[in-house]
């Protein structure tokens, strides 16, 4: 079914759309869970979360395309789940890489910081990856949004991993560099 | 801004780049690149060896000739023989020296081919104790920062470096060495990928 179709039996409030979604992005939200949360079991939560969430925010919203749009709520609701059990020391001792990674472009701890705002910086980070070529942009996304191991990104582009993290480290020092001279507060 | 709060600001890209970075990807073959430097000491290796067979085999025949001259002018009959010498061990002890500088020859091409065959050692570099080597693929860039050092000695082509900073590929490359057993050497204006053994 066509994604316009499934926003439309979402505005009409049937039931459908919730088994219209669950078949055509179930597979879709649990990797995006999984990959953060490494849990079988929390991803499928997680992605039970997503269509509950889905259904409170349609109608008021009406995306164009769900992909982006239900893996986005998917990639939060995992990181305050991984958050939870982080907190709660039931993570087993994993760590989101992806984060861990980011924290090198974002300012020391202590320093001045004006106040964020993710969808003006989200705009920001688009702006940039335009800039880059094709792959690197995937590349990037690939391993910050949809969170995918570095062996995984290397098996999809046929890349060793080695070339995916000199790739990764790169970008995000362009990345920072790029935010900073745009004013975002890093 | 924390890690966080770019992880989820990451989440707002354009719904474009998304979607595209989630599409088919046809993957591409991983081309060997083969270096020039690689392809010239495999073309000498195999001279080597030619060569080395060639003479082999020219000194092989060359003394089966002559023992087979020696054999047919012991087959001569006698009245021929009082006109020429019969040939005896004077004459084959003329004949001697060639056989023996041609068996001489072939030991020395023999050792020249077997050492030949010893070639073919990857190119490789030693760093803070560790050996690299080159796994034959080229990266786009190094990492963004100073070069961590230039190969400095260099060792013959088909020995293993023992010292920091030295590699079997000559001297004057700059390098740098990246996390998880990697390094990279700037060769000829290109980024070679080698890794730790």
């Amino acid at each position: 079914m066509e994604d316009a179709a499934i926003v439309a039996l979402y505005w009409a409030r049937d039931e459908q759309a919730l088994a219209e979604t669950a078949a055509k992005f179930g597979a879709y939200c649990r990797k995006i869970a999984d990959n953060i949360l490494h849990s079988a079991h929390d991803a499928e939560e997680c992605e039970n979360d997503t269509w509950l969430a889905a259904w409170n925010s349609m109608p008021t919203n009406r995306p164009a395309r769900l992909a982006p749009y239900l893996g986005r709520i998917t990639r939060n609701l995992a990181l305050d789940r991984f958050d939870r059990a982080a907190a709660q020391k039931r993570g087993s001792g994993q760590t989101c890489a992806p984060l861990d990674e980011l924290a090198e472009c974002v300012a020391a701890p202590g320093s001045v910081e004006d106040s964020f705002d993710a969808a003006e910086t989200g705009r920001l980070i688009s702006a940039f990856l335009r800039t880059l070529p094709e792959e690197t942009r995937s590349i990037f996304l690939r391993r910050y949004w949809y969170c995918d191991a570095t062996a995984d990104i290397a098996a999809r582009y046929g890349l060793t991993e080695s070339k995916v993290r000199v790739t990764l480290h790169r970008t995000r020092g362009k990345l920072a560099a790029y935010l900073q001279e745009r004013g975002a507060a890093l | 801004m924390t890690e966080r709060e770019l992880f989820e600001a990451i989440g707002h890209v354009d719904d474009d780049l998304i979607l595209a970075a989630d599409a088919p990807v046809k993957k591409r073959r991983r081309v060997v690149h083969l270096h020039w430097r690689q392809v010239v000491s495999v073309a000498a290796c195999a001279c080597i060896v030619l060569g080395g067979a060639a003479v082999w085999r020219s000194g092989a025949l060359r003394k089966s000739s002559i023992a087979s001259e020696a054999a047919m002018a012991a087959d001569v009959p006698e009245a021929a023989a009082e006109t020429a010498p019969a040939p005896d061990m004077p004459m084959l002890d003329a004949a001697a020296p060639q056989a023996a500088d041609a068996d001489e020859g072939a030991a020395v091409e023999k050792d020249s081919a077997a050492s030949g065959i010893a070639l073919g050692l990857a190119q490789c570099v030693q760093i803070d104790g560790v050996l690299y080597f080159d796994t034959g693929s080229a990266v786009d860039c190094p990492p963004d920062r100073g070069a961590d050092g230039v190969i400095e000695t260099s060792v013959d082509r088909d020995a293993f470096p023992e010292t920091d900073g030295c590699s079997n590929f000559g001297t004057g490359y700059s390098y740098w060495v990246t996390e998880d057993g990697v390094a990279i050497v700037e060769m000829d204006g290109a980024y070679w990928e080698f890794m730790a053994n």
